[in-house]
């Protein structure tokens, strides 16, 4: 009688094997979670419990939020958290259309122009625009300082459009066409079939797009000279660089102020939390998303 | 801001434009290597005369008298009475003003009562373009390209584009006929700005700006005076290179995490608190320049070797902090506010930092000899940076020379106050000494960085009174005034000296690897002969150029 051999990963864990994974699970969480501690309890520290702790607090021996209060008030870290949260919402809106759109058309072999306009995309991959070139070009369309500036030259990614694009060719043609025997046109193909089949993809596609808005720092540093249209980033720089609050002006009390290593990392809390709450929306499609074509030649 | 580009976007604007640009872009080092290759600049056989040093007299009566080199001390601010009128007469033309200035603050609220209000004053209305220190090169490149120059410009002294010369020849206006020699009496907030400030913002032999006046000290050994008393029982006062080994020895536990001095790492390398030890050792500041006129760098001296073997006898007694080699700097400040660590070469503004904790009084080094001779202390560019004129009429040039000479407005003048209070009772309430920013005050004033546009000389004066370490801050002015040791090549320009960070680094990692033990003095020898083809040869051969025509 044969004996049959499972393979090792197919059999039953010995409980020691089982304790050294939990373990081993457990160090690699502390290991990610040992910086946002950090910053964390940094962040809520007083002066003394970061001068004592050396800069950075592990543990807070007091709960101090004069670190949010002084970020938070007068107005123009909100008036950047409006201004970024809209441009992220609108662009990333026009960016997954613009890439939907395009990748569906480019997907269906025998579409009009398709092999030249899919040249045509691919190349802009190997020849990036200079940054003074692409400058002169939002001049000259009128757009400095102009929030489209954050969003129309970096609404339409190749690399996102051909990730879609290979999950779209992964549709079986039959269900293409049997739509197209029951009388449905393209766009309700695309609406009604290829976009929800599409849902992975595209929530990772569009996390990708809204974290790229989101941490728009170079566009907004080029292309608006007004301060008071600046997004999140560009200002929260300003904070990290200088711990800028606390050079004073004449007649405040500048010992009144938080550490800089407190506003420092209160500026981290405040760029990175609506990130990591959008973050697990998506995160159920984001294996699927992510591997899309990875198996494919 | 005028925008004096063509409507459409051909070819030839798109070339021209980037290619100007590119020239001005430097941040990022991408150009670097090609900077040194280019056209040299064309060296001026004209000299500008500096500005005539006229400083004004009157006004309130410093706590600690100052000098053209020590700042004075005011403990609290002038009464009201005190104050004097240093303008009068219309400022500005009425046309709207531009300017691009470096900020370390967060950007002004939208509505800015503070710049309305100074806009009327001066007759103007501001319309300020801030970047972030660290990314002036890339915004200025690309605002350059798009011809998009702002009428005020602030060039930070100490990180200057490539091609300066040329890029102030083609866009700036020469000021030398309006603030050269006696001309600058004109202005007399101006005339006020003493001689040393303006030698950075003469370029290539024209005065292209305004400076921003800084005291001369390069920077300070701070201490903590109170609790190296307490360690050693005496205050700290080391007359040669043995009393400073014996006192960083003195305070050193490094069982109890303790250590006498912190250095600092950043992305140009680590500093091992050079600038102190150096001057110590009789290492130049930067170059030195024989009878004959020869200049040497400080690299290749024999005191640069001296002083790196001391440094590494410090190192292995473990006197530094053994964090030093990526030690950021305000690491070492917490460092020194809770008494890790002893000593930090630091900016002399640092004497004076309001936010460190109640009943800490730090207190500076006095320089010493090696050898128990005289101390020296490296002279600083006496400027932060320096205002430029965009290209322009004569007319709208002393305009905006009359608007830099009111934000120039010297400490104890009504206009000076004014620029850091802002209106009464919307910035600030009460007056004189009593006198403080209201919300909106603190919101705007500060923020709004016009006094990176122009300022008056700074003096020893906090919002907060922090008494003793004004008078530590002045002591130590005072008793290094006379050690101050000039660098020879200060005001003259060499194209290749913007290119050199790569061979900066290579060079300065030679010396780390020496004094942390990876390498011996053989290979920082042969470090020295590398820098000096790579970049010193260069340099060497441009100041030469510049200082024999210029002077």
């Amino acid at each position: 009688m044969s004996t049959i051999v499972r393979p090792v990963w197919a059999g039953k864990p010995k409980p020691v094997v089982l304790a050294l994974k939990a373990v081993a699970i457990v160090l690699i969480l502390a290991v990610v979670l040992f910086p946002f501690l950090i910053v964390f309890s940094t962040s809520v520290s007083s002066q003394a419990d970061v001068t004592a702790a050396g800069g950075y607090v592990v543990w807070p021996r007091s709960f101090d939020l004069s670190a949010y209060v002084q970020i938070l008030s007068g107005g123009v870290v909100t008036r950047a958290v409006v201004v970024t949260l809209l441009v992220t919402i609108v662009g990333t809106a026009i960016s997954l259309a613009s890439t939907v759109l395009a990748a569906w058309a480019l997907s269906r072999q025998g579409s009009l122009f398709q092999r030249p306009l899919l040249t045509f995309v691919l190349i802009t991959f190997l020849f990036a625009p200079g940054m003074i070139p692409l400058y002169l070009m939002v001049k000259q369309l009128g757009l400095l300082d102009n929030y489209w500036a954050l969003i129309l030259p970096s609404a339409f990614s190749v690399f996102n459009m051909v990730v879609v694009r290979g999950f779209m060719m992964s549709i079986p043609q039959e269900l293409i066409d049997s739509a197209k025997i029951d009388g449905a046109g393209e766009f309700r193909i695309l609406w009604q079939m290829v976009l929800p089949l599409s849902r992975a993809v595209i929530a990772v596609v569009g996390l990708f797009y809204a974290v790229g808005y989101w941490n728009a720092f170079f566009n907004a540093l080029l292309y608006l000279s007004d301060s008071t249209k600046w997004t999140l980033q560009l200002v929260l720089r300003t904070y990290v660089l200088q711990g800028s609050s606390l050079v004073s002006g004449a007649g405040s009390d500048a010992t009144m102020q938080p550490p800089a290593e407190s506003i420092q990392m209160a500026v981290v809390m405040i760029a990175i939390i609506p990130i990591l709450a959008a973050y697990p929306l998506v995160q159920r499609h984001l294996t699927k998303g992510v591997l899309t074509g990875a198996v494919k030649g | 801001m005028t925008d004096t580009t063509t409507a459409g976007l051909s070819r030839r604007t798109l070339l021209s434009g980037a290619a100007f640009g590119l020239v001005a872009f430097s941040a990022a080092g991408g150009l670097a290597g090609c900077s040194s290759g280019g056209t040299a600049a064309t060296i001026s056989d004209t000299v500008a005369a500096l500005p005539t040093y006229v400083p004004i007299t009157k006004g309130p009566k410093p706590d600690l008298p100052g000098n053209d080199v020590v700042q004075p001390v005011y403990y609290s601010y002038p009464q009201d009475s005190e104050l004097f009128t240093s303008v009068t007469g219309k400022v500005a033309d009425g046309s709207k003003t531009s300017g691009f200035v470096v900020t370390y603050t967060a950007p002004p609220p939208a509505d800015n009562s503070f710049l309305d209000y100074i806009g009327g004053l001066t007759n103007t209305e501001y319309d300020l373009t801030f970047v972030p220190g660290d990314s002036f090169d890339t915004k200025f490149a690309t605002m350059t390209a798009g011809n998009d120059i702002p009428d005020i410009v602030e060039f930070l002294t100490f990180a200057m584009p490539p091609r300066f010369p040329q890029l102030l020849d083609a866009k700036f206006s020469d000021l030398s006929e309006y603030l050269s020699g006696d001309a600058v009496k004109d202005y007399p907030n101006l005339a006020n700005i003493p001689t040393a400030s303006w030698r950075s913002a003469r370029i290539n032999g024209k005065i292209y700006g305004v400076p921003e006046h800084r005291p001369p000290f390069g920077s300070v050994m701070v201490c903590r005076p109170d609790l190296i008393e307490q360690l050693t029982g005496a205050a700290p006062a080391p007359k040669d290179k043995d009393e400073f080994t014996e006192l960083c020895r003195a305070v050193t536990d490094t069982k109890a995490g303790r250590y006498a001095i912190a250095g600092g790492g950043g992305s140009s390398g680590v500093d091992w608190s050079y600038d102190f030890i150096g001057a110590t050792f009789g290492v130049p500041n930067q170059w030195k320049q024989s009878s004959g006129g020869t200049l040497t760098h400080k690299n290749e001296t024999g005191a640069w070797l001296e002083m790196l073997s001391y440094i590494k006898k410090l190192w292995n007694l473990g006197i530094y902090h053994p964090d030093t080699p990526s030690l950021e700097s305000a690491k070492a400040k917490t460092y020194i506010n809770n008494g890790t660590v002893l000593m930090h070469l630091d900016g002399i503004s640092a004497l004076l930092d309001v936010t460190m904790p109640k009943g800490i009084v730090t207190g500076g080094i006095v320089p010493f000899g090696a050898d128990g001779g005289k101390g020296a202390n490296y002279q600083g560019t006496s400027s932060f940076s320096f205002a430029a004129l965009k290209k322009t009429t004569p007319a709208r040039i002393r305009s905006q020379l009359r608007l830099l000479d009111y934000l120039s407005a010297p400490f104890g003048s009504r206009e000076a106050f004014t620029l850091t209070h802002g209106k009464k009772n919307v910035h600030h309430t009460g007056s004189g000494p009593d006198a403080v920013l209201t919300k909106t005050g603190e919101q705007m004033i500060n923020a709004s960085s016009l006094y990176r546009l122009a300022a008056g000389p700074q003096v020893l004066n906090t919002a907060v009174r922090i008494d003793e370490q004004l008078r530590q801050s002045h002591a130590w002015q005072v008793a290094t005034q006379d050690m101050l040791v000039k660098n020879p090549v200060d005001g003259f320009y060499s194209p290749s000296a913007t290119s050199t960070q790569s061979a900066n680094q290579a060079f300065n990692s030679v010396c780390n690897d020496y004094v942390l033990g990876r390498t011996n003095l053989a290979a920082v020898k042969a470090g020295v002969k590398t820098w000096t083809a790579a970049a010193g040869d260069k340099m060497r051969k441009e100041y030469s150029e510049a200082m024999e025509k210029q002077g």
